[in-house]
């Protein structure tokens, strides 16, 4: 099984394609930093200047855990194009390159394949998030200070820069598992296809479709929005809430988990039953 | 003689579409083993059903002996196989995809072994190249050694000269003779180059419409019917009165380039060239000719 996966990997990382998500979060990264570098104290004052007229603000508001939490608001919506566009060829890239006829008549179980596929496709989910911490906060360091950080939600929040870095840390883990049920989603879809383009539609058109059921109060939506893994993708916010609500983060998480496990075992039903004849 | 693949009664449908109605094989160690079939067929899915890649809807595959679904994997280990196009890894090197497949298979090849299995095919000195410069033939080439990898008992071969000029469809020939005659190995080889089969092939089955029309040794097979012959003599049409004459069971017909031609018993041959010369007419060329090609277009 290890093998397997080295194997995946290997192949992964050799090709032009994996490197997209990263040189994108890359560049976006960059120019939100630079462009908050240069303008970031104008756009500060006009988003607290109703609240400048009511509290004493001191210091510089403008610091790396603002400017970073500014990133993972604008990135949290991209991040899952780039994630299935690389889960989204897992399978189907290879039925589409017809390199399954030389894989599958080799004596290789299925199951195992496909497992050395689905932990390929979480770790690279996982590698974006991870960039996207370095980029935001460990670059982030070079444009800015760190400081105390001010969250306009639906409270203000305003946290001591010592009470910042593991609310940071619990975000982009509880970030990692949300883009796992994006890649399994895009893997379950590329279980189905022939080629690589049918599973990054139908999982983006499957996140656009149910991120609205999650974001309207209707009767029927509300009863089925709690199973909705797209009403938990945001919940990374809930670690700059204060007090941080855990069962809210648990429930989360775990149906978050179910999500993942499920659409592993929906892929594999689906690739061990597959006919190939690409 | 010792089974290396018995299939009984292989069926597949896709939808409506009967792919394969029932097919029977059996194929022996040491044959070379041509499978023929008109487009559409049924040879790839039933190709694609013996190495588990398509399951049957109807019927069982054995593998020396033992029944493919009960064992898989292992007996896959002795089996190697190129479907259709050899299609690879483009960004990678010729090396590189060896080494990849053969750590698929469970192998670590050294590199010594790898560059033996290149040289085999006469890829060695573009061992580093990336798959996506290499030529059909190239490719081909290529696939052939990525069957050869896990040094298995049995290769299969599906189109194998497809896409090839006549170097490339020689080069595999060639190879195909060898890996029988001094590898020892099984080959079944499916093509629709039908005088390529009848050059190496010494059983084949004739599959039509997702059934086996005829499965047998080629020689006898092809013996068994009426050959064509082609006489070419000094005096043509004293020659065609003569034995129209002596064998008016037989249609003698001259055609355009001033032969003679009919088709008639592999047994009236020495007769006829006798009538031929007692009468002093020269006899120039006489050709007795079974194709493999006429047999086929006879039987599907």
């Amino acid at each position: 099984m290890g093998t397997l996966i080295r194997l995946e990997f290997q192949k992964l990382f050799r090709r032009g394609m994996t490197y997209i998500g990263f040189i994108a979060i890359l560049l976006i990264v960059l120019i939100i930093q630079i462009g908050m570098f240069v303008e970031g104290q104008k756009l500060l004052d006009f988003l607290i200047k109703s609240l400048s007229d009511v509290f004493l603000l001191e210091g510089k508001l403008i610091n790396n855990y603002t400017v970073s939490y500014i990133i993972l608001n604008s990135l949290w919506i991209h991040i899952p194009i780039l994630v299935a566009i690389v889960a989204g060829d897992m399978v189907s890239g290879e039925a589409g390159r017809g390199t399954f006829r030389l894989l599958l008549v080799r004596p290789v179980s299925r199951t195992k394949l496909l497992t050395a596929k689905y932990i390929a496709a979480q770790a690279y989910a996982a590698m974006l998030v991870v960039f996207l911490m370095i980029m935001s906060l460990g670059v982030g360091r070079l444009f800015f200070d760190n400081g105390d950080m001010i969250v306009l939600m639906n409270t203000i929040n305003i946290f001591d820069e010592s009470d910042v870095m593991w609310r940071f840390l619990a975000a982009f883990a509880y970030g990692a598992i949300s883009m796992w049920v994006v890649s399994g989603l895009a893997f379950t879809f590329s279980s189905i296809a022939s080629n690589s383009l049918g599973p990054v539609v139908g999982s983006m058109s499957v996140l656009i479709v149910f991120t609205i059921m999650s974001n309207f109060s209707i009767g029927i939506f509300n009863v089925i929005k709690p199973f909705l893994f797209t009403t938990y993708l945001n919940g990374w916010q809930l670690f700059f809430d204060d007090p941080v609500e855990w069962d809210k983060v648990i429930g989360a998480t775990l149906i978050m988990m179910f999500h993942i496990t499920a659409l592993y075992f929906l892929s594999l039903w689906i690739f061990t039953k597959k006919d190939i004849t690409t | 003689m010792d089974k290396v693949l018995e299939a009984n009664g292989l069926a597949k449908h896709f939808g409506q579409i009967t792919a394969v109605e029932h097919i029977d094989l059996t194929v022996y160690k040491g044959d070379i083993y041509g499978f023929l079939g008109p487009n559409g067929s049924g040879k790839s899915t039933t190709i694609r059903m013996i190495l588990n890649l398509i399951s049957p809807d109807q019927g069982e595959v054995f593998l020396f002996g033992e029944k493919l679904n009960a064992n898989r994997r292992g007996v896959l280990k002795r089996v190697g196989a190129l479907i259709e196009r050899p299609d690879f890894y483009n960004y990678l090197t010729a090396y590189q995809n060896l080494d990849l497949l053969a750590r698929y298979s469970g192998l670590r090849l050294d590199r010594s072994e790898i560059m033996e299995k290149l040289e085999l095919v006469d890829l060695h000195k573009r061992f580093d190249s990336k798959v996506r410069t290499f030529s059909q033939g190239m490719k081909q080439r290529l696939g052939i050694a990525q069957t050869l990898l896990h040094d298995p008992d049995l290769i299969i071969l599906d189109e194998p000269v497809n896409g090839l000029d006549p170097q490339g469809i020689k080069d595999i020939r060639n190879l195909i003779i060898k890996l029988n005659s001094d590898f020892g190995k099984t080959l079944i080889v499916s093509s629709h180059i039908l005088r390529e089969m009848e050059l190496i092939a010494n059983r084949m089955v004739v599959i039509s419409k997702g059934k086996v029309v005829v499965e047998g040794e080629v020689r006898p097979l092809l013996d068994s019917g009426k050959q064509k012959l082609i006489l070419v003599t000094d005096r043509t049409q004293l020659a065609l009165a003569l034995l129209k004459e002596q064998f008016p069971q037989f249609d003698f017909q001259q055609n355009k380039l001033d032969e003679l031609e009919a088709e008639l018993l592999i047994s009236e041959i020495p007769k006829i060239n006798k009538v031929l010369v007692d009468a002093g007419i020269g006899v120039k060329q006489l050709i007795s000719r079974n194709s493999l090609e006429d047999y086929f277009l006879q039987v599907t």
